[in-house]
């Protein structure tokens, strides 16, 4: 379960979030839409302690994370895994090494066992084992991607899984590969996940309850149905060019 | 803006740096304790620190050397001096140019690869993928990159005194003509505790100070690829003039306490 509440932040004098509140279950997707620059990826950031909110509360499994003592953290992030946006790769590490880094770090176990590991999780994320001694660079965005989702998946076995825009910048079908992925993991993983994106045509193949973002305040929270209904004039403007795909939705569930 | 303004906006700015530079310093020490240990990464960054340098002070040890010698030489014929040149080299070599010369290259090469690589590596998000993982960037970049300068920067000293003094040899046999028994025995009469220790502590606290700032500058890099540009021009500058302010103190303090060494 994670809760925002009443959570603000700022950069230096910038409000980024103001007064936000949001609860996801455990085992549910939840999906945060909004603009560029509306503080969505700072969400992400506040989850994992990477920044402290300036008031409110975070609570990841009933553990208030604000102003717990560093090693508590550390604890709580090993339940957590994060997908960055480009996938934050580490680009003078080999693939192999950027997937088992987790384990390298952390375990005593032996590199063969790492190897097989890091070869189970390169097909499991839908990759070759042929790539396991390329460099990132060497890779296409998509690949790139995965490499990241395998990378936090073999960290931690995670609870929740952290998405920041998963499909900016592949193409269809690449895109396309990566929301079947995260579907099969929220499904079958039974992890909660938090999946921020503004591209809402794979927000809606992702989750139905989403949570929209607008200059750091929460202007909604709901289900496609309530989405389609909301007559607040900033979530209207928000998705007046989305029209067409959540008709789509909407015919889909009907069918 | 008015001057004073500018002036005080200035200080503050300064104030400000110099304020949070001290805390990441104390961070960087502290990150040197307790495990876990990155010994592997300690190894290859003293490869990259001390091989990587190497030339460039070997360069810089023999031309100083011999640019210093030729010149002094010169100056010691008109008083009949010649058979000092060796005690000159050793002292000027020893106390001042081996150190600042290697710290001020060291600087310029190093000093600018470790805040590239930070600020690059913070700027892709993979500082904050590695904190995501449980893992501290100071302790993991930060504290191998600052051991293997305090280890290779007094040791690439050592490597330009010696060739500094070796090329003022080759000068003082070739050129004026003064025997290499004259020569080596003004430089070892001039190897006395003072000049050694003097030579040795400068060398460390330039290492921490190519290290501080170099990683400070990195980890503080904002702008993407210009930013980190602008942080690793800044690092490259501020480490060099902390050299050579660096270098007044240490020669300060340690004629102030070890007087009677020299």
């Amino acid at each position: 379960m994670i809760e925002f509440r009443n959570v603000s932040f700022s950069y230096g004098d910038k409000p980024v979030l103001e007064n936000l509140s949001f609860r996801i279950p455990t085992g549910e997707a939840r999906v945060i839409m909004g603009q560029s620059g509306s503080g969505k990826s700072t969400i992400l950031r506040l989850i994992l302690g990477l920044a402290k909110p300036d008031e409110g509360d975070i609570l990841i499994e009933d553990t208030n994370i604000c102003g717990v003592r560093p090693r508590v953290l550390r604890e709580i992030r090993k339940r957590i895994g994060m997908v960055f946006q480009d996938g934050a790769l580490f680009d003078s590490m080999t693939v192999g090494e950027n997937i088992g880094y987790y384990l390298l770090e952390h375990s005593k176990m032996r590199f063969d066992e790492i190897g097989e590991k890091v070869r189970e999780m390169l097909g499991f994320v839908g990759l070759s084992e042929d790539i396991i001694d390329k460099l990132p660079d060497e890779l296409s965005g998509g690949m790139q991607r995965r490499v990241a989702i395998g990378r936090a998946l073999l960290s931690t076995d995670p609870k929740i899984m952290l998405y920041d825009e998963p499909t900016t910048g592949l193409d269809p079908s690449m895109a396309s590969n990566i929301l079947s992925l995260i579907n099969r993991l929220t499904e079958f993983k039974k992890v909660t996940s938090i999946i921020v994106t503004h591209q809402i045509a794979d927000a809606f193949e992702i989750s139905k309850k989403f949570i929209v973002i607008d200059s750091g305040k929460s202007i909604f929270d709901g289900d496609i149905t309530q989405l389609r209904q909301a007559d607040d004039s900033r979530i209207v403007e928000f998705l007046k060019p989305f029209r067409d795909s959540i008709a789509n939705v909407q015919k889909n569930e009907f069918i | 803006m008015k001057p004073v303004q500018f002036l005080i906006e200035w200080f503050k700015h300064f104030a400000y740096e110099s304020q949070r530079l001290f805390i990441f310093s104390g961070r960087m020490v502290a990150s040197l304790y307790g495990r876990p240990f990155y010994v592997s990464e300690t190894f290859e960054q003293m490869y990259l620190i001390g091989v990587g340098s190497l030339f460039l002070v070997v360069l810089t040890g023999i031309s100083a050397g011999q640019g210093m010698a030729l010149q002094f030489s010169n100056e010691l014929a008109d008083f009949g001096s010649k058979n000092y040149l060796g005690r000159i080299m050793a002292i000027a070599i020893i106390r001042e140019l081996g150190p600042v010369l290697t710290g001020v290259m060291v600087a310029a090469r190093v000093a600018s690869g470790i805040t590239a690589e930070i600020g690059s590596m913070k700027s892709s998000k993979q500082l904050d993928a590695m904190v995501a993982f449980g893992i501290d960037p100071i302790k993991k970049l930060a504290a191998p990159r600052l051991i293997a300068l305090i280890v290779m920067v007094p040791v690439l000293t050592i490597v330009c005194d010696v060739i500094a003094i070796v090329g003022g040899w080759m000068i003082a046999i070739f050129i004026s003509h003064i025997t290499s028994l004259t020569y080596w025995t003004a430089v070892i009469d001039r190897l006395n505790f003072g000049n050694l220790f003097i030579g040795i502590a400068k060398p460390f606290v330039f290492a921490f100070v190519i290290g501080f700032i170099s990683c400070y500058k990195g980890f503080t890099a904002e702008g993407g690829t210009k930013g980190v540009g602008r942080a690793t021009t800044e690092s490259v500058v501020i480490a060099s003039i902390t050299i050579l302010i660096a270098n007044f103190i240490v020669t300060k303090v340690v004629y102030s306490f070890l007087r009677g060494y020299f």
